[in-house]
């Protein structure tokens, strides 16, 4: 499949979602499944969205995708 | 920590009781374009705030009437708008955001949002900047296929174009005089 036949299949599947009742999505749209790390702690709260990205970037295993996708953005 | 996911009744449950204590909020991120009917699978529910503190408070006895368990850090942090606050022990995973990446201000995201059958959500252009502006892998992966959804989506959302004809049509049928 090639990438145009891609998008059309994709374009295809979101016209058969949006013509889903809203409980409907969110009944199929919500999964859980443990995150390491992510879900293994109590509540937290930062101050700034910096040091969210910082904390997600420092702590969570980079196979989550949280972390910054390019070194422009990383905070090391 | 929540085992389970958000359902629809737990939906129903959260727009009651932000409808009842009167808080100011929009569905964000990947929840809230599947709300839309973006086609894709999330674990968290992602609530925009504004960045007001009687709001805030009312968010603290919302989430605590739906189950939450709120430390007493978690609540100051709260009602100080903290940027983000992650709730983990409640029946479900709550991410509160007061200021979300790409998005100007949130009287600028509400005058633009959705009410999706009494949910009411960030416009699908502000999802998808505000998930451009974060920079994160799973975001940047995301991209390409929230834009073609847009795409479809507000095609949907388009109105024709009412001709002459169609106004007409619309009009109470003249009855003849008796």
């Amino acid at each position: 499949m090639n990438q145009d036949e891609s998008d059309d299949e994709w374009k295809a599947q979101c016209r058969r979602q949006l013509e889903r009742p809203t409980l409907d999505r969110i009944k199929y749209g919500f999964a859980w499944v443990h995150k390491p790390v992510l879900d293994d702690g109590a509540s937290r709260a930062f101050d700034s969205m910096v040091d969210y990205r910082q904390w997600c970037h420092e702590n969570l295993p980079s196979y989550l995708g949280y972390r910054l996708a390019s070194t422009d953005h990383a905070y090391e | 920590m929540p085992t389970s996911k958000f359902t629809p009744e737990q939906a129903v449950e959260l727009a009651a009781a932000f409808s009842k204590h009167q808080v100011d909020y929009l569905f964000l991120g990947k929840s809230g374009a599947i709300l839309l009917g973006y086609p894709s699978v999330t674990q968290d529910v992602d609530l925009f705030l504004p960045t007001n503190r009687a709001n805030a408070e009312r968010v603290v006895t919302a989430v605590t009437e739906l189950g939450f368990v709120l430390e007493p850090e978690i609540v100051r942090k709260i009602i100080a708008c903290a940027d983000f606050v992650q709730l983990k022990n409640g029946p479900f995973d709550l991410d509160l955001v007061h200021a979300p990446d790409g998005i100007e201000s949130y009287d600028a995201a509400k005058a633009r949002s959705v009410l999706q059958d009494g949910f009411p959500v960030t416009n699908i252009r502000d999802i998808i900047a505000s998930k451009r502006a974060s920079g994160r892998q799973k975001d940047l992966l995301d991209l390409h296929l929230l834009e073609q959804f847009r795409v479809e989506y507000e095609r949907r959302q388009t109105r024709p174009i009412e001709t002459a004809l169609d106004k007409a049509l619309e009009r109470p049928f003249p009855t003849s005089p008796s």
